[in-house]
């Protein structure tokens, strides 16, 4: 068997001993965000969380969407949730997005909403040492100023330990 | 009823984190060595079926399109399909089907990968597989999902980090024996444990590395299949099975979308207890908690037990179980689609004994392979038998 | 409350692409003024751009071959009008597979006919390969 392949190792590409082409992609995009997202971003501005209700599986969907997508059915009504939940799991970023090394590193989680059954979201934790974060604490939103807000999923800047605040 | 198929040669190219092929080229390679394992030309591929992760590696955003000719495709009943990581093994079930159906006799499945295009790192290409509105604007990276699920699956079943890295110890040890290893290295779970923390449980040693790399298959029906070879490798089941994109919206500490397609396919090669009739298992490994969390889910190891079934050592290659005997993606290396595509190869070479110094121990007649995808949501597994 | 209906950002991403096996030379040999072919001598076929396999066998190419003289003009476009006007041809060689588009220099739309000899000049710039066609 024979394997093919020509390996180009990091000095080959900073000698530039083989020949590339450059490109830069810059893709500008504007999302609809569709009836339900689009109430539930007007909603944050406002500092409350909402999530569309399944009849059938009962569940609270956060983020919400006009339908079910396990019973695929419509789902029925807008119900407010609680901003705060619990930490369903948690991890320590210290990269970005391109890879490169974060100056702080970020603490990220999936909180389960009071109120949703079995949904959470994906946000940012703060207020906290990493060391001290733990599966299962409770923890609530900390909202930007409201004149701040413009309807963004980073109008909660993040979640800090509930302490007193539940 | 479908007719049964069988592959009958495989290639695959180097994999590297640069290589100077074009994505045509890497296909060309792996293709035109699978085509000469089997002592076929090109004019006997009826169909082509090809797997590539997203377009944006690449940067060329018709990659079906693109890269067909290097597949042989030129003019010829042709498919690309693409369910993120889960690429390699569900290529060549959609091989399967165009010659389990009777549509074709001869079906050539190929999987392209190249990463490097992107610079400096590929990560950045991962974010737009997130929600634009949702997700990205909270700074959003491919490792955090596999963090969190990690720390989940840890807390619910009480595993170590130091568990989790033994599975990257043996991977990257297999690899030594992989002459397309990107990564192979012998390694110690200290070493794993002291690796530059990169999302938090997840540090630089338990990640496979981007890459460049193509490989591939060819499939044919039983009559054609005995005149070609005869030593086919039969695909004896296949299963595959989706959940939505609302991965928060799930327990991430169990694959359930994974034990329906692994039920799919034993249903189907009809394993009735797969612990005991699979001999050897080439299961997805991006990250090294990955085998474990994928053993259980295709009920190969009992929930939360996969680390200690590693611990006993059964994994190994010399083991009562070899998992990932090539060295999967922590050793070998991850050029997504060719990843999985690269483990079917790897059990074709080891069902018909010819894996050479990685061939396992034990006498294998059934493998399986399996690979998993998109926002952890996707698992596509196939049974391979030698008889 | 109104909805708010739409999100906007961006996807950026930055690439450097190989040349190839068969590119590598292909622009190698474009910076010493030649323009090099690849010849599958089993399927007897000429490929332009060369190409590292015959896309009819599946098989190796190694054999490479000089493309010499002119080449005619097989069609041509004009993008954008009065002084952002520009002509874009492609330009096949005889006896060779495939063909080279670029930009059309010093002539109107007025001068162009199909099967006109056209002169090739190629050269590598940061930002890729340049083609600029002399008819």
């Amino acid at each position: 068997m024979v394997y093919s392949g020509i390996g180009i190792s990091p000095q080959d590409v900073a000698n530039s001993r083989y020949l590339t082409v450059p490109y830069s992609a810059n893709l500008r995009y504007r999302w609809s965000t569709g009836a339900a997202v689009g109430r539930f971003l007007a909603e944050l501005k406002n500092g409350k969380i909402v999530g569309r209700k399944c009849d059938k599986c009962k569940r609270v969907l956060v983020p919400p969407r006009m339908f079910c997508e396990r019973d695929f059915i419509q789902t029925s009504k807008w119900v407010y949730v609680q901003d705060a939940g619990i930490v369903d799991t948690y991890s320590i970023s210290y990269i970005a997005a391109d890879a490169s090394r974060l100056e702080k590193p970020l603490i990220v989680a999936v909180i389960r909403l009071d109120g949703t059954g079995e949904a959470g979201i994906l946000h940012i934790l703060g207020g906290i040492e990493p060391k001290d974060v733990m599966i299962g604490m409770r923890v609530k939103a900390v909202w930007k100023p409201k004149r701040r807000r413009v309807g963004a999923i980073t109008d909660i800047r993040y979640f800090a330990p509930a302490g007193d605040a539940k | 009823m479908t007719r049964r198929v069988a592959i009958v040669g495989a290639g695959m190219t180097l994999f590297r984190r640069r290589l100077l092929e074009t994505g045509k080229e890497l296909c060309f390679e792996a293709s035109r060595a699978a085509l000469d394992s089997a002592n076929l030309d090109a004019s006997d591929i009826e169909a082509v079926v090809l797997g590539s992760a997203p377009d944006a590696f690449d940067g060329l955003h018709m990659k079906g399109e693109y890269l067909l000719d290097g597949a042989g495709a030129s003019n010829k009943p042709y498919t690309r399909v693409y369910v993120g990581g889960g690429t390699g093994v569900f290529t060549p079930i959609a091989a399967w089907w165009h010659v389990a159906s009777g549509l074709f006799d001869v079906c050539l499945a190929v999987c392209e990968e190249k990463m490097s295009p992107l610079y400096p790192h590929p990560q950045k290409a991962f974010w737009s597989i997130f929600d634009h509105t949702l997700e990205r604007p909270l700074g959003v990276n491919l490792v955090w999902i596999f963090a969190l699920e990690m720390r989940r699956y840890m807390h619910k079943y009480s595993i170590s980090e130091e568990d989790i890295a033994q599975v990257a110890v043996k991977n990257k040890r297999n690899a030594l024996d992989h002459p397309c290893a990107q990564l192979a290295d012998r390694i110690t779970v200290d070493d794993v444990m002291k690796s530059e923390p990169i999302v938090w449980p997840v540090k630089k040693l338990d990640i496979s590395p981007p890459s460049d790399g193509a490989a591939a298959v060819i499939l044919a029906s039983e009559e054609v299949a005995r005149k070609i070879t005869k030593d086919p490798v039969w695909i004896d089941g296949v299963g595959w099975n989706l959940d939505s994109t609302y991965w928060t919206n799930r327990e991430l500490a169990y694959p359930q979308y994974l034990e329906n397609a692994a039920r799919m396919a034993y249903r189907m090669a009809k394993v009735e207890n797969p612990r005991k009739e699979i001999d050897v298992a080439e299961v997805y490994d991006p990250f090294d908690y990955k085998e474990l969390h994928h053993l259980e889910g295709l009920q190969l190891a009992e929930r939360g037990k996969a680390a200690k079934l590693t611990s006993s050592g059964a994994t190994e290659r010399n083991g009562e179980f070899p998992v990932n005997p090539s060295g999967g993606l922590l050793g070998v290396g991850n050029p997504i689609a060719a990843a999985g595509m690269m483990k079917i190869c790897e059990l074709f070479w080891q069902l018909r004994g010819e894996a050479g110094k990685r061939q396992v121990k034990r006498d294998a007649r059934t493998g399986l392979a399996q690979a998993w995808g998109d926002l952890m949501q996707f698992s596509s597994v196939v049974v391979l038998r030698s008889r | 409350m109104t909805n708010i209906d739409h999100w906007s950002s961006s996807i950026d991403l930055d690439y450097r692409y190989t040349a190839g096996v068969a590119g590598e030379t292909f622009l190698r040999k474009i910076a010493k003024g030649r323009i090099m072919a690849s010849r599958c001598s089993y399927c007897r076929l000429t490929y332009l751009p060369p190409r590292l396999y015959c896309e009819k066998c599946l098989r190796k190419i190694d054999t490479w071959v000089q493309v010499r003289g002119k080449g005619e003009l097989y069609s041509y476009t004009m993008t954008g009008r009065g002084k952002k006007k520009s002509l874009y041809g492609l330009v096949k060689f005889a006896g060779i597979e495939g063909g080279l588009v670029g930009r059309i220099v010093g002539s109107d739309l007025a001068d162009l006919k199909f099967g006109m000899p056209v002169r090739v000049d190629l050269k590598n710039s940061e930002k890729g390969l340049l083609v600029y066609l002399h008819v």
